[in-house]
């Protein structure tokens, strides 16, 4: 039991580490890339996981209190935990499909369901036990003092049902991405990372049905590689945190007068005369926004049928970039603002020069742009 | 009794008329799935008034099944006003997602079924012929008037938010009277817990048969409601593919523009943007601005498009749009196939009347 009890505490201040790890990292990735409602998910997920969920292991285990109720309450919170941190699992990988928003009929079903669950849990005599009546606080039971949950039938059948749900959700949102998306590399990343996320939450399932010692150490040891597994796939894998079905289809740098100064195209389209149209668009929209103020700033969204169009204007030195994609979001705003602040820092005295609309634009001089491009939108090229 | 169920067929009358309206009137609702939630609530707020009489009345079922019945009306009753809580949210704030507070909603009612279904909180008293559902657990009614208080919160917070930002002030004063109605019926509701008695019986079938009638009534005579709260339009241009304007009518000041009076930064960029007409795929659809959304239809075969600006970007304009063209298609066919050298935009004159139509709620 001594030997047991070690590794369980060494496996809790290991995945306190690695969790406080994954953390620190998630916040850093979130300034780069990662939207903030699914970066707070993600970030309660891993907190949940690493940190609330085994504190409360431990003390529903290790620590045996007197009369076993508080015992119980620990264990009754720890299953709300568990539960919580599934929902917010399925969540997370809804948004994968379902850019920055949360799907309403899932979120609907999972609430009631898990109300259901809490109250079933919290308000009836949902955890019977077995155990010795002592008065005092027992630190490291041996195996005559632990103390012998069973959970009732109606709990166990709700979680089961629970389960069920989310599991057959995890296989509809992967289902779904692979049809968008028809990339095997990209579903095959996607399956692991929601490896790494679910597999420990089937042991804890295992724990409370079978009430298994074994299931629990091996638990933590399963939490332990799923946190390295996270830590690593978010450091090599940055795309995976992404809006999966984004796609760009052409990056167009304007001057004011409509000329065409680059045109980039990330092969995802097959139309080739698509950059000459929108230097008249670009015009007819300059002319209507002159009617309201700063329209820079006031520019949310332009849609064709088939597409979403970013655009950022540089007045200052007379030129808009147009990025046209599928989808708009914040990190490909973020991106064509970073875009647009390189490509006014190298080519300055081009630009300049060129704000006179008699001189004669040499379009040339902006070949390099290319570089700059495929440096701020690495993440879209395939 | 008697009186009791003479409100309730009243009621169950004027809800088949409802239903019948509804159907009839599909088109004005904005979509199938709208018409569908509507016909819903009514038939849940029928049969919560049908189960009422059932298991109020100690003579008509045993113990067993009135307790059996009053928990599914007290299920119907949270389930109808969470939806009607989340579809004035969506009238008033079209487009907002309030998550979490649609999951406290649903998690607390999840709380509520789970101790509806696996305890026994409830126990008759029968006096009079009446039953009465007296609760025996506690967390019973406090759960319930936590809930009641969540969703009045929620409703009367959303009005007043938005209040300044509703363009019909007369649709605005009805869904304050729905509100103030739904307050009531709220409170009476939960004075039942403390005060189980028949005079509280008789005040909950009243109110809520009024408050149910109330609501079928402003649907039925305002389809509107659904769309024009908050949705407010601007100027609405017909231009030839040429660039040459065919009609123009500013909602505000509720009269046609000339060509002359209309900004000429408009109509030079919608030159631009014509001159790609042909091209479908790049054709511009929205221009969706901070505090307002410029909405583009195009017509291929008869070669003209149509500019409507808006605050917010709403489907419901859009299709309003969609059947405004199929109209105006219809009338002005051959007009439009003829234009060759000269436009005479007063051959369009009557496009005013289609305007009306299809999107009078916005005329104000």
């Amino acid at each position: 039991m001594i030997v047991l009890y070690v590794y369980l505490i060494i496996s809790y201040i290991i995945s306190l580490l690695i969790s406080i790890n994954v953390i620190i990292k998630l916040i850093n990735f979130n300034k780069k890339y990662v939207i903030k409602l699914i970066s707070l998910l993600n970030i309660i997920s891993v907190l949940n996981i690493g940190v609330i969920f085994p504190t409360f292991i431990i003390f529903s285990t290790v620590i045996i209190f007197p009369m076993g109720e508080i015992n119980i309450f620990l264990l009754k919170i720890l299953i709300f935990i568990g539960f919580l941190i599934m929902g917010l699992s399925f969540i997370i990988f809804f948004n994968e499909i379902n850019y920055n928003n949360i799907d309403f009929l899932p979120l609907l079903i999972y609430s009631i369901i898990f109300g259901i669950l809490f109250g079933t849990l919290m308000f009836t005599d949902s955890i019977s036990y077995e155990s010795s009546i002592k008065s005092t606080i027992i630190i490291f039971p041996n195996q005559n003092e632990i103390i012998d949950f069973s959970l009732s039938s109606y709990i166990k059948l709700q979680m089961l049902f629970f389960m069920c749900f989310i599991f057959l959700s995890y296989i509809y949102v992967l289902i779904k991405i692979y049809i968008i998306v028809k990339n095997q590399t990209i579903c095959t990343n996607f399956l692991v990372n929601s490896f790494y996320f679910f597999i420990p939450n089937i042991i804890f399932i295992s724990i409370l049905f079978f009430g298994l010692t074994i299931m629990l150490y091996l638990y933590f040891l399963l939490l332990i590689f799923s946190f390295l597994g996270i830590y690593f796939y978010l450091k090599e894998s940055p795309k995976s945190f992404l809006v999966l079905i984004n796609k760009i289809y052409y990056i167009n740098i304007y001057h004011r007068s409509g000329v065409l100064l680059y045109s980039y195209n990330f092969g995802t389209n097959d139309d080739e005369t698509e950059e000459k149209i929108w230097g008249n668009i670009l015009i007819g929209i300059n002319y209507i926004l002159s009617e309201f103020i700063d329209k820079q700033d006031q520019i949310d969204v332009l849609q064709t049928k088939n597409s979403e169009i970013v655009v950022r204007y540089s007045d200052k030195l007379g030129f808009a970039v147009i990025v046209i994609t599928n989808l708009k979001n914040k990190i490909l705003g973020n991106s064509v603002k970073n875009f647009t602040i390189e490509f006014e820092k190298r080519y300055k005295d081009e630009l300049t020069e060129i704000l006179d609309l008699n001189k004669i634009i040499n379009v040339s001089k902006f070949e390099d742009t290319k570089e700059i491009i495929e440096k701020n939108f690495s993440i879209y090229l395939s | 009794m008697i009186v009791y169920l003479i409100i309730i067929i009243i009621s169950f009358i004027i809800s088949v008329i409802g239903v019948i309206k509804v159907i009839i009137n599909r088109d004005k609702y904005g979509s199938k799935l709208r018409v569908i939630i509507i016909i819903t609530l009514f038939i849940i707020g029928d049969i919560s008034l049908i189960l009422s009489f059932i298991f109020t009345n100690s003579y008509t079922v045993d113990n067993d099944t009135a307790l059996i019945l009053y928990k599914i009306n007290a299920i119907s009753l949270i389930i109808l006003t969470i939806s009607i809580s989340h579809i004035v949210n969506l009238i008033l704030e079209p487009g907002n997602k309030p998550y979490l507070l649609l999951f406290i909603f649903t998690f607390l009612f999840g709380i509520i079924l789970s101790l509806l279904l696996t305890l026994n909180p409830i126990s008759i008293k029968q006096e009079g012929g009446i039953n009465y559902f007296i609760f025996t657990q506690p967390l019973m009614p406090i759960l319930f008037i936590l809930s009641s208080i969540l969703a009045l919160s929620f409703n009367w917070y959303f009005h007043l938010k938005n209040r300044s930002n509703i363009i019909n002030k007369r649709l605005s004063t009805l869904l304050e009277h729905y509100l103030i109605k739904f307050s009531l019926t709220v409170f009476i509701f939960n004075l039942y817990f403390f005060f189980p008695n028949i005079i509280i019986v008789y005040l909950q079938l009243i109110n809520f048969s009024i408050g149910f009638c109330f609501v079928i009534y402003i649907i039925i005579k305002n389809p509107s409601i659904f769309n024009a709260m908050s949705i407010r339009i601007y100027d609405f241009i017909i231009f030839h593919k040429s660039g040459v304007l065919l009609f123009s009518y500013n909602f505000e000041k509720k009269e046609e523009i000339d060509s002359s009076i209309l900004k000429g930064s408009i109509l030079i960029g919608i030159n631009h943007i014509l001159r790609n007409f042909s091209d479908k795929k790049n054709q511009l659809n929205l221009i969706k601005l901070k505090n307002r959304a410029l909405i583009l239809e195009y017509d291929e075969t008869l070669g003209y498009a149509i500019l409507v600006i808006v605050n917010i970007k709403s489907n419901y304009i859009q299709s309003s749009v969609k059947k405004f063209m199929e109209k105006f298609n219809l009338i002005y066919e051959d007009n439009l196939k003829n234009l060759k050298t000269l436009i005479d935009s007063s051959d369009f004159k009557n496009t005013k009347d289609i305007l009306y139509e299809f999107f009078s709620p916005f005329i104000l």
